[in-house]
């Protein structure tokens, strides 16, 4: 699970890219720049600033420094602000181990531009508090000081509580997902989850999409880590995952519930999971170390299931390689030989061990049997139990004959024993186009593109007045609008 | 009495093999735990480890009595109850030499309940002590409920009911507790998969797949499912109604065609 890292970063790479600057004082514009969105966005409880702001963060995230958070962290709390604020301060100059000398040093490299600005700042609003700690937890992730990122915890935890504005919600999720991230760098599991409730609790209430799905998929890594899998899947039972919640953090619930499920047996909820899971999957580069989790898992599904995965899904540049050990147990798998299947298990046990996906590998031994009496009832219309028994090298007759009854009942196989006779007879293939199956095929796709239509007119934005504006500049338009319409009538009429 | 002449008599009354009154004991021996805060262990050095040693150790008896008086809903909180001895910090307490006896007397119990699912997240809980599935099988323990599962699941039922009735093969006797139910279970199993994968089988068959010895027995068993009785031959029911899927289907044609003019229609 450890090359998932990539797509729970905030990492969303967009079109708009800022100017290469490799300046402090470059970089710190940038920032005030995300400040003012971020206020601005606070202001018209509308998300997308913040969204933008998040987009471009990807872009800049390298270069922060601890000067730049310095000097920003003096932008934004001002000198002569309330108690909070210079405790904040405090704590956050504390974290980052600036002692008061330096910071000194690098006020007066900004006071040229900062100076002005400054004096008439007062104290930061909720969002850009938050956003603060948010930068501070970035710049230690990425400067692998996890221990003191563990220990920061607690404040923006703290933090968090002492606000109560709905539009905090994006910036809430990715602290949360920090908070989480550092604890499970320091293998210190257990104490956050009553702080993940208490914060999924809170968010519920106050109806804030992102902390909730974030929080849900949060609660769920850490039960799956520390193998408390009833607990996981008690935790899907009793809530609900907001759908509307952003694409990467669908992805990682539907990852996890198809982990869950897998583990009960329940392969075919299992099965369409991960494949939702991976049609969520954020189509970059960053998000590649999921994706090749998620396959990793959905290859093991489809063997499970008695599928042999598609040759082609192997042969992707980005997930060759590491897929190699899978592609081993594919192979065993299909041939249906316990000794092939063995060696590979010698050989890639490790890797998979690694993948945490060795117990579910462990499970396919059985399978070898399921696709053998599988490629049997496809290759003979009719064939004694007693020759079964010898290809499948099974102990008696008794027994394959208990093993039939169980993969027809399974659905593994489409066929009928009869016992007199002893033999198992396979059932002629259908006519799929004489049943009911295409037309409700064919309708479910219709109701999808329906809704998928329906849901990108939903998505549309309509910035105020602007249409308005451009209908009374352009009443050329409106006339050929008329003119169409007119014609289109009139061809009715024909 | 206190707590500790409580627990010599319990642990002579066990090891005489004295269930019942153990069974009695143990609910004022609970109580007078959970007086002294010592049922839940906690990971804090308040409480002296030999005396969480101890707790464990009541305990297990309990979880072996209700075995051995067979009530389950009884061992499975017993089970309960013990989980968070078994999952201490390393070096906390040492550990038990029943842990494994009792956590796969407690798989079994799953198996025998058919909860599939819950047997499997219980084998990955095992993960937490380092263990994959491959290295529970040499446990000579745990390897028993997990070969039974792989029969299980491969639907090779013969071999259950071999193992299953070649008793001398456990390496304790409370394994042997589990035969009746554990063969009930895989009894209405295999008649769920006679039902997909025969229309119609002699009733010797039928007596001889599912294990069971005399012709009443069968019958008495037959009861249970919908299945019809004639010269000796079980038909299996199986009710296809596809005249009236038809009827219903035209209808559905034109509700769907419907449906997307519609849709055609807010659209253009």
């Amino acid at each position: 699970m450890t090359q998932e890292k990539a797509v729970q970063a905030p990492k969303k790479v967009d079109t708009t890219l800022p100017e290469e600057d490799n300046e402090t004082v470059d970089i710190l514009d940038t920032f005030k720049e995300f400040i003012s969105l971020i206020e601005k966005s606070a202001e018209d409880f509308d998300a997308r600033y913040i969204l933008k702001v998040f987009r471009e963060l990807t872009t800049v995230r390298k270069e922060i420094s601890s000067d730049t958070l310095v000097s920003l962290i003096e932008y934004v709390y001002p000198e002569t602000g309330n108690s909070k604020t210079s405790s904040t301060k405090g704590y956050l100059f504390q974290t980052l181990s600036v002692d008061p000398s330096s910071e000194m040093d690098t006020r007066d490299d900004v006071e040229g531009n900062g100076e002005k600005v400054e004096s008439k700042r007062s104290d930061p609003i909720a969002e850009v508090d938050i956003f603060i700690h948010l930068l501070v937890q970035i710049y230690l992730h990425d400067q692998k000081q996890y221990k003191k990122l563990h220990a920061f915890n607690m404040r923006c935890i703290d933090a968090l509580k002492s606000y109560d504005r709905r539009t905090m919600d994006y910036i809430q999720a990715k602290v949360w997902y920090y908070i989480f991230r550092s604890c499970e760098l320091v293998r210190d599991l257990i104490p956050i989850r009553a702080e993940l409730m208490r914060a999924l609790r809170t968010a519920t209430l106050r109806h804030d999409t992102e902390t909730r799905a974030s929080t849900i998929s949060l609660l769920l890594r850490d039960y799956l880590l520390t193998n408390d899998i009833n607990q996981a899947y008690n935790l899907v039972e009793k809530t609900e995952f907001p759908q509307d919640a952003s694409n990467s953090v669908v992805a990682r619930y539907y990852f996890y519930l198809a982990r869950i499920q897998a583990i009960q047996l329940d392969y075919s909820s299992a099965n369409e999971c991960v494949i939702a899971a991976i049609r969520k999957c954020p189509q970059t580069k960053s998000a590649l170390g999921f994706l090749q989790t998620v396959t990793k898992l959905h290859i093991l599904i489809q063997l499970l299931t008695g599928e042999v995965p598609d040759l082609t899904t192997f042969r992707d540049p980005h997930l060759e390689s590491s897929l190699t050990p899978y592609l081993a147990v594919t192979r065993a798998v299909r041939l249906g030989d316990l000794k092939i299947f063995n060696a590979a298990l010698e050989k890639y046990g490790g890797h998979l061990k690694r993948d945490e996906n060795y117990n579910l590998v462990l499970r396919l031994r059985q399978n070898v049997i399921k696709t053998g009496i599988r490629i049997i009832s496809l290759a003979y219309k009719r064939i004694s139990l007693k020759d079964i028994c010898i290809k499948l090298h099974l102990d008696s007759e008794i027994s394959s004959e208990y093993i039939v009854a169980k993969a027809i009942k399974d659905g593994v196989i489409d066929a009928s024993i009869n016992h007199k006779a002893g033999y198992m007879q396979s059932k002629e293939l259908l006519d799929v186009y004489s049943t009911r199956a295409p037309q409700s095929e064919f309708d479910r796709r219709i109701k999808f593109c329906m809704s998928l239509h329906d849901d990108s007119v939903k998505a549309m934005r309509y910035p105020m007045n602007m249409n308005r504006v451009e209908d009374k500049v352009d009443p050329e338009a409106r006339e050929r609008e008329q003119e169409l319409i007119q014609y289109l009538q009139d061809a009715d009429g024909f | 009495m206190s707590l500790e002449q409580l627990t010599t008599e319990l642990t002579s009354h066990f090891n005489r093999d004295d269930y019942a009154t153990c069974a009695k004991l143990l609910t004022p021996i609970r109580i007078a735990l959970i007086e002294n805060g010592l049922l839940v262990p906690r990971s804090n050095s308040r409480v002296n480890p030999n005396d969480m040693v101890i707790t464990r150790s009541i305990l297990e008896i309990g979880a072996l009595v209700s075995i051995n008086t067979s009530n389950s809903q009884e061992f499975s909180n017993y089970i309960t109850l013990l989980r968070p001895f078994y999952t201490l910090d390393e070096g906390t307490i040492p550990e038990s030499n029943n842990r494994n006896k009792l956590l796969s007397l407690y798989l079994l119990l799953l198996l025998t309940k058919g909860d599939l699912a819950l047997f499997h997240i219980e084998l990955e809980k095992f993960q937490n002590f380092g263990k994959s599935v491959d290295q529970l099988e040499e446990d000579e323990y745990l390897s028993i409920p997990i070969k039974f599962e792989k029969w299980i699941i491969d639907g090779d039922f013969n071999k259950v009911y071999d193992t299953l009735s070649s008793k001398h093969k456990f390496p304790c006797k409370e394994f042997n507790l589990f035969e009746p139910d554990l063969l009930n279970s895989i009894r209405v199993n295999i008649s769920e998969n006679l039902e997909s994968a025969y229309s119609s089988l002699p009733l010797e068959n039928l007596k001889m797949l599912l294990f069971l010895k005399t012709n009443d027995e069968t019958r008495e068993f037959l009861k249970g499912f919908n299945w019809s009785l004639a010269n000796g031959i079980v038909y299996f029911n199986r009710n296809p109604n596809e005249l009236q899927e038809e009827i219903t289907d035209e209808k559905l044609i034109i509700r769907n065609a419907l449906g997307y003019a519609k849709e055609m229609e807010s659209i253009i």
